[in-house]
């Protein structure tokens, strides 16, 4: 798993790729924290899932995590690009009922305000 | 004798050559070796794939024409598909009988002994999984669009040897050698998500979110199973899951050097799909059973909303499109996954997707056992399922409201509908769920669906009578007598034709010919030659003479106390005793045959298998008795042993008792294979006996409402014996150990079932009547003409139960299924 954080026009960018999983989930934690603290001024975040290639419950759990942190400072989290299995996995735990998902980033950070 | 049949001109034109060729390039290519070194299975493998190609032709132009027609599809979930033996039966739904045998002949090999090698897809039971298989047969043969889903068992049912008369319960590895039938579909593999907890997050616009959270993930992957019909294009799919984790091997952990744990994860999801019917005598297997079926359903739900999705643009229309009948509750989950598809992910309103859920499905009763209806603790749903066990509690909620409001201040009734048991521990009622869930409800014989109604559940037929219909059973000709009686098959055919193998109502064609005495010789000497057959299997395989000549008097079916083959004990000891007392007298020779697995945790029915066994052992050794009665138990009963059973019965024991058979399909088996039936008035005998005549058939005991009564105001067992001086002697031959010198005490249970402890199953007060109906039979089986006469007329009188007449009831009264034939220019364009 590699994920990088980026502040594009005010909007939170994380892009993920590779396993989002119990051996992932801990250093994608940390990093998100560092970063979302460095940016007090980012409330909303799109998360790129296009490189995920499978997702598991510890690396949903990071994500319902990181969507709490942005909830608190009064901000939204959106997914984009999920692949098939990953977007199953999101549809059967009803995770896509709490973040609003887009097919394309283009699509979610015009709707996050970028 | 050969069965022929008009589509062996219909097998798309294939040569013996052209077969020989893609059999060889099999042995070559798929197996890689010469034919020289080839193995038996080697040969085997390669024919079914050779077939296999065949088919897959024609499954190909199926799936395109169901597709392009945009057509109903019903898929039959069930837990067990007691397929058996494929290869014959699919190379004579091809019509490639003859071409096979000349193909293999060129080589010097013979179809029939390679058939023998083929295991037996033993992923059932009994009944009900064997009635699945019929169900399949009989839909693609009809040309009906149907799917069969169920699971891809490591191991089916158990294989059964005995030790010391006792049965032994062994691993069935009928995967071992691989299975050349099967395609494995890893793209399609779909993800199951179980465990876990309902986490509620702060509202979002006032709006209540909640999500699934610490669930685990396995996978389901499919591999498919062409079902071809028998004299048309029609290849359905037969799809069965295998469990897999979703994240197979942990290269994480196995390079931290724990090895173990690395594969953990995979091993625990393997065993999902690792055995059929795990025990349930310990928590661990009754929580692997749940997971198996919620498996089945999760699987099995996705893929036919996915088929659905591929031509439509919502679940709107997929019970105009989709029909799932339930086999038994196992599947019962359905009700919840299907309303968890449409509320949570497709997010459907509740009204709308609970209209499309219960028009969508169709549930089959299979039992009249209260103790049998399967019940799950709410604790243990919980732990697996938390959202189904919401939605659950939504549904039982809604339910009751609507109950209360039609039967004001019933709370009796109420109580007795709800989803939920409440107890010490609260169980949720997996029969009232399939119920409540589902549009249609059928029972599988008449009495059996009267009973259900009246009943099992009166509360249910009270509120929708509607909703209620009986389906009797029926199993499938081509392999019940086509495939596994040629010689019958070929004398039906050679009188009227061949019309029977796809209309079994056309064997009605044959009552002129049971007048006919030169018709009834070649009757007869076609049983001898079957029961010769037999008795050179068991001589081959268990080193026991039988003779041919004798009445084979056959109880093969599960073992259980209602099936009463304790009462059959009990006749046999009583013959015995007779011929003891007058060794000159003149008794009809017998050889009772048995075939029955007991339940692995049920303890009086394997006690049952080790008294039939000590029977048969003194009875053996009994010098005073050879050559008039002997009793063998035939170890590890299933299809393919079957096959060869039916064809050489002459008397079919189906004795449970009034009120207890669901149905039987066994009974319908040998009275089409010409055994005479021995039979209470319950199940499908009935039905039997008013189709054959009551002239031609032996009926016995008490009836239902009699048994009923009898239970009502207090049945003493005891005193049927005491009235009956043969039968208190054979009860006190079993007290005092006739049949287990040396083990004193070993059948004393059984001795005190039948008296001091109730005779649950009634069969003291059956005895009697069971006892003179055998001394009729035997009385009649002396004369050969006249036994042949009523056994063809049974022949002549089954068409009603061939599954092809079920199927036809279920696809016009529940599914609302049309036949979608398949051309042979899609046939063509497919390639």
């Amino acid at each position: 798993m590699a994920a990088t954080c980026e502040n594009k026009d005010g909007v939170g960018l994380v892009t993920v790729t590779g396993a989002l999983n119990a051996p992932t989930v801990e250093s994608f934690h940390t990093q998100f924290g560092a970063w979302f603290d460095s940016q007090s001024g980012v409330k909303q975040v799109v998360v790129d899932l296009g490189g995920v290639s499978f997702i598991d419950s510890p690396g949903l759990g990071v994500l319902i995590s990181i969507f709490k942190r942005i909830a608190e400072r009064g901000g939204d989290m959106r997914l984009a690009r999920p692949q098939q299995t990953v977007k199953l996995v999101l549809e059967i735990t009803c995770t896509t009922r709490i973040f609003q998902t887009f097919d394309t980033l283009e699509d979610a950070m015009r709707d996050a305000g970028a | 004798m050969k069965p022929t049949m008009a589509n062996d001109k219909n097998n798309g034109g294939i040569t013996a050559d052209a077969l020989m060729a893609r059999f060889q390039d099999h042995i070559r290519y798929t197996r890689g070796k010469h034919l020289a070194g080839a193995t038996s299975f080697d040969k085997l493998a390669s024919l079914s794939h050779a077939i296999r190609d065949l088919a897959v032709e024609r499954m190909l132009a199926t799936q395109q024409t169901y597709y392009d027609r945009d057509a109903k599809r019903v898929y039959y979930l069930s837990m067990e598909f007691l397929m058996g033996r494929l290869l014959s039966n699919n190379v004579i739904s091809l019509g490639l009988r003859p071409v096979v045998e000349e193909a293999l002949a060129k080589l010097g090999l013979d179809f029939e002994r390679l058939c023998n090698y083929e295991p037996d897809a033993g992923l059932g039971n009994g009944g009900l999984g064997r009635l699945a298989a019929c169900y399949l047969d009989s839909l693609a043969t009809l040309e009906y669009p149907g799917y069969g889903y169920g699971i891809r068992y490591r191991h089916g049912m158990f294989r059964q040897e005995f030790d010391n008369g006792w049965q032994m319960e062994r691993p069935d590895d009928w995967l071992k050698f691989g299975n050349p039938w099967e395609i494995i579909r890893p793209e399609d593999a779909v993800p199951v998500l179980i465990y876990g907890r309902i986490e509620n997050l702060p509202a979002i616009g006032g709006v209540p979110r909640s999500v699934w959270v610490d669930w685990q993930m396995i996978e389901g992957v499919p591999y498919d199973i062409p079902i071809i019909g028998c004299g048309v294009n029609t290849v359905n799919i037969l799809r069965l899951w295998n469990a897999r984790a979703a994240e197979g091997f942990r290269l994480d952990v196995f390079n931290q050097g724990d090895y173990v744990r690395a594969v953990q994860e995979k091993n625990w999801a393997e065993t999902i799909s690792k055995v059929l019917y795990p025990s349930e005598n310990t928590h661990a297997g009754k929580e692997l059973r749940l997971i198996q079926e919620y498996f089945l359903v999760a699987c099995s739900v996705r893929d036919a909303v996915r088929r659905h999705l591929k031509k439509h643009d919502s679940l709107d229309n997929f019970a105009e499109k989709n029909a799932l009948q339930l086999n038994d509750t196992h599947p019962a989950l359905a009700v919840a996954e299907l309303m968890r598809h449409l509320l949570d992910e497709q997010d459907v309103p509740w009204e709308r997707a609970w209209e499309i859920t219960v028009a969508a499905l169709g549930y089959t009763n299979h039992t009249l056992l209260p103790e049998a209806l399967e019940k799950w603790p709410v604790p243990l749903m919980e732990k697996v399922l938390p959202r189904h066990l919401q939605i659950i509690y939504d549904i039982n909620s809604r339910f009751l409201d609507s109950v209360r409001l039609r039967y004001p201040n019933d709370d009796e009734r109420v109580r007795r509908v709800s989803l939920i048991e409440e107890g010490d521990t609260k169980q949720v009622r997996m029969a009232n769920l399939a119920i409540v869930g589902s549009h249609a409800i059928n029972g599988v014989a008449q009495l059996h669906s009267d009973l259900l109604k009246a009943h099992l559940v009166p509360e249910f037929a009270q509120m929708w009578p509607e909703r209620f219909s009986n389906k009797t059973n029926g199993i499938t000709q081509r392999r019940w007598l086509l495939a596994c009686n040629p010689g019958l098959a070929s004398l039906i055919t050679e009188c009227i034709g061949d019309r029977w193998v796809r209309d079994l109502d056309a064997l009605r064609g044959l009552e002129p010919f049971v007048e006919k005495e030169e018709f009834l010789q070649r009757f007869l000497g076609v049983k001898q030659v079957n029961k010769q057959r037999l008795a050179a299997l068991i001589a081959e395989r268990h080193g026991i003479a039988i003779d041919p000549k004798s009445l084979f008097d056959v109880h093969v079916k599960r073992l259980h106390e209602y099936k009463r083959q304790l009462l059959n004990a009990l006749h046999i000891i009583a013959l015995y005793h007779r011929i003891q007392d007058n060794p000159a007298g003149d008794f009809v020779p017998r050889t009772f045959l048995f075939g029955a697995k007991a339940a692995p945790g049920y303890h009086m029915a394997k006690r049952i298998i080790k008294f039939l066994n000590s029977i048969g052992e003194v009875i053996a050794r009994d010098p005073a008795v050879r050559g008039r009665l002997r009793v063998v138990f035939l170890p590890d009963y299933c299809v393919s042993l079957a096959e060869m059973i039916m064809p050489a019965a002459d008397l079919s024991e189906q004795i449970s008792t009034a009120g207890k058979e669901a149905s039987g399909t066994g009974n319908m088996k040998l009275s089409l294979n010409g055994a005479l039936t021995m039979g209470t008035w319950d199940g499908a005998n009935i039905e039997i006996a008013e189709a054959v005549g009551l002239d031609n058939i032996f009926i016995f005991g008490h009836r239902a409402e009699q048994i009923e009564a009898m239970a009502r105001e207090g049945y003493r067992p005891q005193e049927w014996a005491e009235r009956d001086p043969e039968l208190r002697r054979v009860l006190a031959s079993i007290r005092q150990g006739e049949f287990n010198p040396g083990a004193p005490g070993l059948f004393d249970d059984i001795h005190r079932t039948l008296t001091e402890w109730g005779d649950t199953y009634f069969h003291l007060a059956d005895f009697r009547s069971y006892a003179d109906a055998q001394q009729r039979a035997a009385d009649l089986f002396r004369d050969r003409t006249a036994w042949a006469r009523k056994a063809a007329l049974n022949v002549a009188r089954m068409g009603k139960f061939s599954s092809d007449r079920s199927i036809h009831e279920y696809a016009r009264e529940i599914w609302d299924l049309q036949p979608v034939p398949v051309t042979l220019s899609t046939v063509k364009s497919a390639k």
